[in-house]
């Protein structure tokens, strides 16, 4: 802060300069990273970790990254990270992977660390990331009855995980949040052209999450003969469908569907009461695409176990 | 086996008569505008630089299938041809990259002036000789210009790098230690990197050095003419003159003289007497100036920022700078005696014993020195690897390295004045190694390179 700072940015000024044809971000970057490496060769060198026989790799590793973090420096400007700004989601998916990976693998300090990160990515995550904890637990199938018993078991014995959990992943958003809006004057959380205004635009909003639009985007789409509404569309609805039957009609091969996995598709839903997902398509889908294609799987394996089971047929 | 390079040539001889054809016959029936149509300027792109770039690696694709099909690429030079092409791709990739070319301006300005018989303009700090060559393409315009000029820095690399080769081989490294030594100076190295980028003349005026240095003392009029043209395109190398007065060979000193005094005389034939008064007065204001730049890594740079915080003048600080620059000058004469007694970088003359400490004085004792003057100490970093032997001496020498040659270029002070102290650093060690012979990793070098590579 410039009250406590001894110089500030002013002082930063005066010792680093600003050369003409250079990016001194860029600049800076390449200088320090050239730096680091140059420590980690060192430390490789000291502690014998380049060795005869990893000798050639490390060199060829060293000055490969010397002859870029070099080349780099030199470039005035740069393209195409301009299409990337403001679109944080291919990081923030590949987190939220990360936390269902985490939770499968039963790793939960990872798995929350990475909660933490996801929400800070994308606030609007919160309740699939928090949903997540569901798969440490072992997979949930069954009729109606069986299947929602051993959740709520679950529930009721984890009780105290589950709760902190919660604390710790709503936490840091909460502080950075409020850090925003006590340092940063006029600060916005939302814009006002996004939020809800009414439950039509709420349910809307819910549609355009879980299928990727309205029903005029979507007919768009379709009549544009577009890839997209096969490669993406189709497998969100039929996800959405495999999804509610899985949670709510558990019968035949439904209950034979993993429930804790039926349940991550709607978990992205609540953020969307408060907030209108307005933007072009599929932006806000992509985060239960996955989930999608593997309940699409899901079903197509059981499906075929069934025929397998009630029929000479065999799907080869 | 014979077959496949045969083909390649023909299909590349082929394709190259089929694009000038089609570029002829477009050009021809409908002007810059059919061109237009198929030649595209993509953003964050040079459209001239980007053609030039891809027609001279196209050119040294034809070169390459030429020398295969005839046996020009032997077990013999198979290391040197591929370290050519490398490096040669390599960077004509890298420029192709670059958006934005500085420091030509100067050179254009300085020739658009002669051309329009005006003085030189005072960004222009060299003798007269290269801005009265360039005024006769001015009319090529900014870009023409730029893409010559780029074209024969292209060159002039290609150059460097079979001189390079051939002067270390001259200092006894073997054939492939020299050529893989080449191979990696030039590849990570951030002084050659902005003197390509800048467009600069360090590599034309390293190659003059060099041949003259090569030529020494077999053909002594070409050494000398080729030493006479670099200090008229640098001033700087002037130093180095004074290695060549040690061999008090009259034969050089009166073939320098005359070539001199000739190349001197091209611009008063052509522009007068004026643009070396305008020289004079460009130096002038040089050593006048007020600021600082932190990439200038010159006593005066260092010092002129420095002072003001302990309240020193600037006239006392031109004083110190100029103090430093004397005593640098008499550690690199007492270290070339040294070097010279005990002839410990070569045995064949005293010109090749004191040159290399001359390379430092030549870079550091100008009143500007940018980052890609760091290319003048080529030969004394790398004349170093004969003769370090203790832990110590090689610790200080790999940091001197990257700082010179590895950390990119930045504005950072004092941190960026690391390429004033890496020169320095070199040449204690230039010092404190004079009697030391061949090092034991030069000479192991040497034979596992020899050894190695021959099985292959």
């Amino acid at each position: 802060l410039p009250s406590t700072s001894r110089n500030g940015q002013a002082g930063l000024d005066l010792f680093i300069q600003q050369w003409p044809l250079s990016n001194l971000a860029i600049t800076l970057a390449a200088t320090i990273l050239t730096w680091l490496l140059l420590g980690v060769l060192f430390y490789m060198l000291v502690n014998d970790k380049i060795t005869a026989s990893n000798a050639l790799l490390m060199a060829g590793f060293f000055l490969v990254m010397f002859v870029y973090l070099n080349i780099l420096r030199e470039r005035l400007r740069y393209g195409d990270y301009h299409y990337y700004l403001g679109l944080i989601e291919p990081i923030a998916i590949l987190c939220l992977l990360t936390v269902l990976f985490f939770a499968l693998e039963r790793k939960t300090a990872n798995m929350r660390l990475a909660a933490i990160l996801t929400v800070l990515f994308r606030w609007d995550y919160l309740g699939i990331v928090l949903a997540a904890l569901i798969l440490t637990h072992s997979p949930i199938s069954g009729r109606m009855k069986t299947a929602w018993k051993q959740l709520f078991e679950w529930a009721n014995q984890n009780i105290k995980a589950i709760i902190f959990h919660i604390l710790l992943v709503i936490l840091f958003p909460i502080l950075i949040i409020a850090g925003y809006f006590f340092f940063t004057p006029n600060y916005m959380l939302n814009a006002s052209d996004v939020e809800q205004s009414s439950l039509s635009s709420m349910l809307e909003g819910f549609m355009r999450v879980m299928i990727g639009g309205s029903f005029r985007d979507l007919r768009e789409i379709f009549i544009q003969g577009s890839f997209s509404f096969l490669a993406i569309v189709l497998p969100l609805f039929a996800g959405l469908i495999i999804s509610f039957l899985a949670i709510f009609y558990r019968q035949g091969i439904f209950s034979k569907i993993d429930l804790r996995l039926a349940l991550l598709v709607p978990s992205i839903l609540p953020a969307y009461i408060a907030v209108r997902p307005a933007a072009y398509f599929p932006r806000f889908s992509f985060p239960i695409l996955a989930l999608d294609i593997l309940l699409i799987g899901m079903f197509l394996h059981q499906l075929k176990n069934k025929l397998d089971a009630t029929s000479n047929w065999k799907i080869e | 086996m014979k077959q496949v390079p045969k083909n390649a040539l023909y299909y590349w001889l082929a394709i190259t008569l089929l694009v000038t054809a089609s570029l002829i016959t477009i050009y021809l029936r409908n002007g810059q505008a059919g061109l237009d149509l198929f030649i595209q300027q993509w953003p964050l792109s040079n459209l001239a630089i980007t053609l030039a770039a891809t027609t001279l690696t196209w050119l040294l694709l034809g070169v390459l299938f030429y020398m295969l099909v005839n046996d020009k690429i032997t077990a013999s030079n198979a290391l040197l041809m591929a370290g050519f092409f490398l490096v040669m791709f390599v960077y004509l990739n890298i420029l192709r990259e670059r958006l934005r070319y500085g420091d030509y301006h100067y050179y254009l300005d300085a020739a658009t002036a002669l051309a329009n018989g005006q003085p030189l303009p005072d960004t222009y700090l060299y003798l007269p000789l290269w801005a009265t060559i360039l005024q006769y393409i001015v009319p090529l315009g900014d870009q023409g210009v730029l893409v010559t000029l780029w074209t024969v820095n292209i060159i002039a690399l290609g150059t460097f790098y079979f001189l390079l080769v051939q002067i270390l081989e001259r200092y006894n490294f073997s054939h492939h230690f020299a050529v893989l030594t080449t191979i990696l100076f030039l590849l990570v190295n951030a002084p050659l990197q902005r003197t390509l980028g800048f467009v600069q003349v360090n590599l034309m005026v390293l190659d003059l050095v060099f041949l003259s240095i090569l030529t020494y003392p077999k053909n002594t009029l070409l050494s000398a003419l080729t030493l006479a043209l670099a200090v008229h395109l640098k001033t700087s190398p002037a130093v180095l003159v004074l290695a060549f007065l040690l061999e008090f060979n009259w034969r050089w000193m009166f073939w320098f003289a005359v070539s001199f005094l000739v190349i001197t005389a091209i611009p008063v034939l052509t522009d007068g007497i004026s643009p070396y008064l305008d020289y004079l007065t460009n130096i002038r204001i040089l050593t006048e100036i007020p600021d600082t730049n932190f990439h200038d890594t010159s006593f005066d740079s260092f010092l002129r920022f420095l002072n003001p915080f302990f309240g020193i003048q600037i006239a006392q600080t031109r004083l110190m700078a100029l103090s430093a620059k004397v005593l640098l000058l008499g550690a690199a004469l007492f270290t070339m005696m040294k070097n010279i007694q005990a002839q410990s970088f070569s045995k064949e003359n005293r010109m090749l014993n004191a040159i290399p400490p001359l390379f430092i004085v030549m870079t550091l004792a100008s009143p500007i020195v940018w980052d890609h003057h760091g290319m003048f100490t080529t030969l004394a970093f790398l004349l170093m690897l004969k003769r370090i032997e203790t832990p110590n001496a090689w610790l200080l020498f790999i940091f001197a390295y990257i700082l010179e040659f590895v950390l990119p270029s930045f504005d950072f002070f004092p941190w960026s004045y690391g390429r004033l102290i890496a020169p320095m650093i070199v040449l204690g060690l230039m010092w404190f190694t004079s009697k030391n012979e061949s090092s034991s990793f030069f000479t192991k070098a040497n034979r596992w390179q020899a050894e190695s590579l021959s099985r292959l």
